[in-house]
């Protein structure tokens, strides 16, 4: 396939704000996010993947986002051995300016609950589609989702819709 | 579903000025991977052209090592047509001194000088109508003695070698053949209208000489045989 610049671009339109939002979910800061995005696409035009259907296209592009968000935060972790403090005075808590109680309650779980909750609830994608797409079990995923929906319900009180 | 979660999140999008990014970084990338793709195939065209070259020049090295070579085993079967009894008369001239060194054929100023050169004796014709003189000795491949005689109108070769067999080198057919017994030899006379061009004829005892007379435009027989019979010690 030869990738070009309108091909790149009706991408961005179209899976540019997931991609976005997979990332933030992931790392929870907005210019690391934004690095992520520039480098899914990037990887695009590097690999020039073959995608079978729209299915195969979206999950392809959320799982490489997955994957170099997990790179990211090794790579800071290896390079970067600091405290929180630090990590603040250097801007890791570039937010997107979203001032929402139950969006705060989700990204204060952990990682593992934060993108569950982000494919299930936002992407609408079954437990087994999760489960395929970031490979683990689809028992683990119901697992995952069931634990998540506690600590918000716990969090969240009356505020918690998540059904 | 939590719709206050999906109205958070839908506000999480990418702004213009990220996608300009992300369009100038990924047609910078592309651009750099049609160069790259082209200076491949540009690398790739020198090596097949390199490639070809080197083919070409060992095709070409091969082609002239056989061709001289097969020179080499025409040249080598031409020269064992000459040189069939050179290796033996080398043989026989090198246990007699050496004499002959890189040229088939010696010419020599006297018969003596031949005599001393070869080591040992040899007949000579003492017979040849007056207007034959003696114009050149030769000793041709270590051991075949040739005497030339020339008049005005001829040339009569003698020829004698320390092997059995016609030595003449006269190959051509003549209409007829007769033997003779001269000097107790059986001598083969050839002739073609009454003109006597050629007489063969080895010895008949141990020394296994031969001898040939060879007349260019040819003799009476008569003079054939006195010539022949006047080789003789």
């Amino acid at each position: 396939m030869h990738i070009t610049t309108e091909y790149i671009s009706s991408l961005v339109d179209k899976y540019g704000n997931m991609i976005l939002r997979v990332a933030y979910t992931y790392l929870k800061n907005k210019a690391d996010a934004e690095d992520i995005v520039q480098d899914v696409f990037l990887k695009i035009v590097e690999k020039e993947p073959i995608f079978n259907d729209e299915n195969h296209e979206k999950s392809w592009l959320i799982r490489t986002t997955i994957n170099m968000c997990k790179n990211k935060i090794n790579l800071f972790w290896n390079k970067n051995k600091c405290s929180i403090d630090d990590l603040i005075e250097f801007g890791i808590n570039d937010k997107y300016n979203i001032d929402t109680n139950v969006l705060q309650s989700v990204m204060n779980l952990p990682e593992k609950y934060r993108i569950v909750i982000y494919m299930y609830y936002y992407e609408g994608y079954s437990s087994s589609e999760i489960a395929k797409i970031i490979g683990k079990t689809d028992t683990t995923i119901r697992s995952l989702l069931h634990r998540a929906r506690n600590k918000l319900k716990d969090i969240l009180k009356e505020e918690y819709d998540f059904e | 579903m939590s719709k206050k979660y999906k109205e958070a999140i839908d506000k999480i999008v990418v702004s213009d000025e990220l996608k300009s990014k992300i369009l100038k970084s990924t047609a910078e990338k592309i651009s750099d991977k049609e160069l790259n793709k082209k200076s491949k195939i540009f690398y790739l065209r020198n090596t097949l052209g390199y490639v070809a070259c080197i083919t070409l020049l060992i095709t070409g090295v091969t082609v002239a090592k056989n061709y001289m070579i097969n020179n080499k085993t025409e040249l080598d079967d031409n020269l064992d047509y000459v040189g069939s009894t050179l290796d033996n008369n080398q043989n026989e001239m090198t246990a007699q001194g050496g004499l002959l060194g890189n040229s088939s054929i010696l010419e020599l100023e006297s018969i003596e000088e031949l005599k001393n050169t070869l080591g040992y004796e040899f007949k000579i014709p003492k017979y040849l109508p007056d207007e034959y003189k003696l114009d050149k000795i030769s000793l041709m491949f270590g051991s075949l003695i040739e005497l030339t005689y020339k008049s005005e109108s001829d040339e009569i070769i003698y020829r004698t070698e320390r092997v059995i067999g016609d030595i003449s080198g006269d190959y051509n057919n003549y209409d007829k053949i007769e033997e003779e017994k001269i000097n107790n030899s059986d001598v083969t006379i050839k002739s073609s209208d009454n003109k006597y061009y050629l007489g063969i004829w080895s010895d008949n005892n141990s020394s296994e000489n031969s001898y040939s007379i060879n007349s260019i435009n040819g003799v009476d027989k008569d003079t054939m045989i006195k010539i022949i019979e006047s080789i003789d010690y």
